[in-house]
């Protein structure tokens, strides 16, 4: 682990555009956790009062939207639901790949066969259908739209430790490890996964941006997270619906550049990364 | 030999795929809370019966299970549990033709542009230009669908729409904001829609493009005494386009998907308009009908797509053989 965190700080640290986007990310996660604690307002009180403030007035640095809340505090409160979904699917997804293509590859035989067909089944079915008729079953919250997303995507993470896994059973340090007498899990966790973690991780980072950038989807449908609660597709969806964007630009502007900028610096990232540890192989 | 085996392997994947999809749905419907009939108002029990003795809601769930299939094969999809006499299928045969038109569109105009974008650097070898597509990729890669289709129907549908007007003194917007009609309508949305696979292609393009370059026998033919322009053209060019199709599939999932979110912005009445407003209505049969439907398009467009790859590089039936 310390030599891939080495290798990963050398790598981005030659990559200029990179950095810059590592830096803004970690700025912005934090941002995201501290600033909707320690602000005075939230993200969900009505202020009739104060309807449409443009941003820098009345202590409302980016104004406030239709119903006189924050929108400061909202798009923080947005960003950091937005990141936590991503990172959480990215994880369950990388759990159920990983684990799925294990077994796959270390069966073999018919019990591969069979599990890589329904995989390649899963991976035609296009998401968006999938996650809309899970949330159907299961309602609109925070939960389920995780739930329903992890559920996508995790067809790759399970291709390549299949892939990996067929390759690397077969090596001769493997085969000495079964002859020792160690079970297949243990060959499973001791040998193989160590030698898959570079793409991996590159399949970490790659589905969080395509996990953001479902869930904002969905909810900019209006068919993901439902309003009070609000993720920064909610936050534009809400803006679109609701408000003129002539005269009320930046309620929905703001977020947008939010959604925008943070997409490109992850999937800039994603790249980066990608290039960093497939020089391994 | 190889390639009849090649393409009956695809239907089966494709039939098997529909029958699980077709499955699920089925399951889905059952499990979810209420029946079709179970509304808000009062009904009177016996009408209640008489209404699931008529559809065959009170058969054994394996006979309504085969009625669903049988009535799927027949392309009936059921019918809508909010408006009144409204097939599925009668909204699919209203809808579909639209989103049908709005994704040829942008699937010409991604092909082209993204054609474009990949060639044009490598044309002119030139070090700003090269940085200038990557940007403008990357860009296009990553930002949301929604993203771009509000941003271009601000700019061009609001603004430069209003500016022409004023500047040219026609009395409608150029660029009509919301709505499908002639093609003024279409420009925007179609422009929005392709953004997306646009950058994919030009992305995969220039690395391919870049790839091919260092071969040897570009060197070579440069040695022969061809130009830059010919050797990118008739080697490079003819290698990088080829991978391009086994991106295909996803491109089309992606421009499908995507049309969801721009006939939303852009109130254009396809599928994805009506596929998400039966979603925030809970009418769950049209929900369950479309996302049939969908399915069904998306991995018929992939085993299309598959099956031309295979035609066109031979490469592929051999892999897959094994």
């Amino acid at each position: 682990m310390l030599y891939f965190i080495k290798k990963v700080a050398l790598g981005l640290s030659k990559d200029r555009a990179a950095l810059v986007c590592a830096i803004f990310i970690t700025v912005v996660v934090l941002a995201a956790i501290v600033i909707p604690v320690v602000s005075h307002y939230d993200y969900y009180s009505h202020d009739a009062d104060s309807k449409f403030l443009p941003p820098f007035t009345g202590g409302h640095w980016f104004g406030t939207d239709e119903f006189g809340r924050d929108l400061f505090v909202r798009v923080w409160h947005g960003v950091r639901i937005s990141f936590a979904i991503g990172v959480l699917v990215a994880f369950i997804q990388m759990l159920i790949g990983t684990l799925y293509g294990g077994v796959a590859g270390i069966f073999g035989g018919l019990v591969d066969e069979v599990m890589m067909r329904f995989a390649d089944v899963m991976y035609s079915v296009p998401n968006l259908v999938v996650v809309v008729l899970i949330t159907l079953l299961m309602g609109n919250n925070e939960l389920s739209v995780i739930f329903a997303l992890s559920l996508t995507d995790w067809t790759t993470a399970a291709r390549v430790v299949r892939g990996q896994t067929l390759v690397l059973k077969e090596m001769e340090f493997v085969q000495a490890a079964k002859v020792l007498g160690a079970k297949r899990p243990q060959i499973m966790l001791k040998h193989i996964l160590p030698n898959c973690s570079g793409p991996i991780l590159v399949n970490l980072m790659i589905n969080i941006p395509s996990a953001i950038f479902a869930e904002s989807t969905l909810s900019f449908l209006g068919i993901g997270i439902k309003p009070p609660a609000a993720s920064l597709g909610t936050l534009v969806n809400e803006g679109f619906k609701y408000v003129n964007i002539n005269y009320y630009s930046w309620v929905i502007f703001i977020p947008l550049l939010f959604i925008a900028l943070i997409m490109i610096s992850l999937n800039i990232l994603g790249d980066a990364l990608q290039k960093v540890l497939d020089s391994k192989s | 030999m190889e390639f009849i085996r090649f393409i009956v392997k695809r239907i089966i994947f494709f039939l098997i795929t529909m029958f699980l999809a077709a499955t699920f749905t089925f399951v889905l419907i059952k499990s979810l809370p209420g029946g079709p009939f179970g509304s808000d108002k009062m009904i009177h029990p016996q009408i209640m019966e008489n209404l699931n003795e008529k559809y065959g809601l009170n058969e054994p769930l394996h006979r309504q299970y085969i009625m669903y299939m049988q009535n799927l094969l027949k392309g009936d999809l059921g019918i809508s549990m909010i408006y009144k006499n409204r097939s599925v299928s009668s909204i699919i045969k209203r809808a579909f033709p639209v989103s049908l038109d709005l994704g040829i569109r942008a699937v010409a105009l991604a092909v082209s542009a993204g054609l474009l974008m990949g060639l044009l650097p490598a044309l002119h070898n030139n070090k700003v230009m090269d940085y200038l597509v990557l940007a403008v990729t990357m860009l296009a890669i990553s930002m949301p669908g929604f993203v771009m289709g509000m941003l271009l129907q601000y700019l061009v549908s609001f603004r430069l729409s209003e500016a022409l007007q004023s500047i040219t003194g026609i009395g409608y917007s150029i660029f009509p904001i919301t709505g499908w009609g002639s093609f003024r309508y279409t420009v925007v949305p179609s422009i929005a829609l392709a953004i997306g696979a646009m950058g994919m292609m030009a992305k995969m393009l220039r690395a391919g493009i870049k790839d091919t370059l260092n071969q040897n026998y570009i060197i070579m033919s440069r040695a022969k005494g061809m130009t830059h322009m010919e050797v990118v053209i008739r080697h490079a060019l003819k290698n990088a386009v080829l991978p391009l199709l086994s991106i295909s599939g996803p491109l089309i999932t992606s421009i499908i998907m995507g049309s969801f979110v721009i006939e939303n912005i852009f109130s254009i009445p396809g599928l994805g308009q009506y596929f998400v407003s039966s979603v925030q209505d809970k009418d769950y049969t049209m929900v369950v009908g479309l996302s049939v439907f969908t399915v069904f398009l998306v991995v018929l467009a992939n085993t299309l797509t598959d099956i031309i790859y295979a035609v066109v590089d031979p490469r592929v039936r051999i892999v897959s053989r094994k």
